[in-house]
């Protein structure tokens, strides 16, 4: 899994595809697949001690399971319900590029996706690091900031860094706003602030979340904090995922 | 012939002759009064933005459970951020 890389992805297709792309349905698109089951495949804590399914990895990526979230046909499924009910095919298009982007994402891990459902339920996966999800939040957190996982989020942050502008009042109101109708009717409603909170409150949290995850794992937690940038790391993780 | 009647058919003549370059369509297109381009005048917002997240950050690694786990956890903070840039910076840099 990755952590703020769907947090940030948007960000970065809106500032290469312009005036294509609606961030907030994006957005929706690049958390939908976890966005039902994140919770559960953790436990109802930080420490991971009080699960509350016994297979986190069958129920977030199997099926049976929901596993399916994480296959191109929910994207294209959810996408056209969008276009049914909206008719506006930049947020049924947005959506399917959010949720691709996603599921593409989350082959970097050892348990993969079932990229191809219901056709097969191969897993695609690429074994960059270790899928942690099942130990809970917080060795998961920390096995992912200190291996590669850590390593793809900084990719995120940096490219971001070099496309801040796209995170400038001045680029909301100039290419974001004028060119998608969900922020009008935003702003009649809840006033500018709470607008551009919106807009930017994912890749705000993005950006810190992955530095202060990364402080936290390997200088205030004191579990196997060091950096592990192997492939599949890291090594002190159980194997997870199909062979 | 009365002034007034040249300067009236002076202006029909040269409205008619001017019509592609100032038609109305043209003269009603609103110049941008924003750029996405914030150059020298961002770099306040820049710093003001690395100083919210360096604060959050801080927030976060003190407690990463209260402050880490989801993006919606941070929207108070984002919008109180939010509120308070352009009585710091001025309008324009938020």
């Amino acid at each position: 899994m990755s952590w703020a890389a769907h947090d940030l992805e948007p960000y970065l297709i809106k500032a290469h595809m312009g005036a294509a792309i609606s961030v907030p349905f994006c957005l929706l698109g690049s958390y939908s697949p976890d966005l039902f089951t994140k919770w559960a495949v953790y436990g109802l804590d930080f420490s991971g001690n009080h699960k509350i399914v016994d297979d986190p990895v069958q129920l977030h990526r199997g099926f049976p399971g929901v596993g399916f979230t994480h296959s191109l046909l929910f994207a294209i499924v959810v996408s056209l319900i969008i276009l049914l009910w909206s008719k506006h095919r930049i947020w049924a298009t947005s959506f399917l590029i959010g949720a691709v982007a996603h599921v593409l994402s989350d082959t970097f891990d050892s348990v993969g996706v079932m990229l191809f459902w219901p056709l097969t339920d191969w897993h695609a996966h690429l074994d960059v690091w270790q899928y942690v999800g099942e130990a809970g939040r917080r060795k998961d957190a920390i096995a992912y900031y200190t291996s590669l996982g850590g390593a793809w989020d900084l990719f995120w942050v940096g490219w971001l860094a070099l496309k801040w502008r796209v995170l400038t009042t001045a680029y909301f109101e100039a290419e974001v706003a004028p060119k998608d109708p969900l922020w009008p009717w935003l702003r009649r409603k809840t006033g500018d602030a709470f607008a551009l909170t919106i807009y930017r409150g994912s890749a705000f949290f993005g950006v810190v979340s992955v530095l202060a995850w990364m402080v936290w794992a390997l200088f205030v937690n004191d579990f196997e904090a060091r950096l592990d940038w192997t492939l599949g790391g890291p090594s002190w993780a159980p194997r997870q995922g199909p062979p | 012939m009365r002034m007034s009647s040249l300067v009236g058919i002076g202006a029909a003549r040269y409205s008619a002759c001017t019509r592609d370059r100032y038609s109305p369509a043209v003269l009603d297109e609103t110049p941008p009064t924003h750029t996405s381009q914030p150059g020298r005048s961002g770099r306040p917002a820049v710093v003001y933005w690395c100083v919210a997240g360096a604060v959050y950050a801080a927030l976060g690694i003190a407690s990463p459970p209260a402050f880490l786990l989801g993006f919606w956890e941070s929207l108070l903070f984002v919008f109180g951020a939010t509120v308070l840039a352009p009585k710091i910076l001025g309008r324009r840099a938020r």
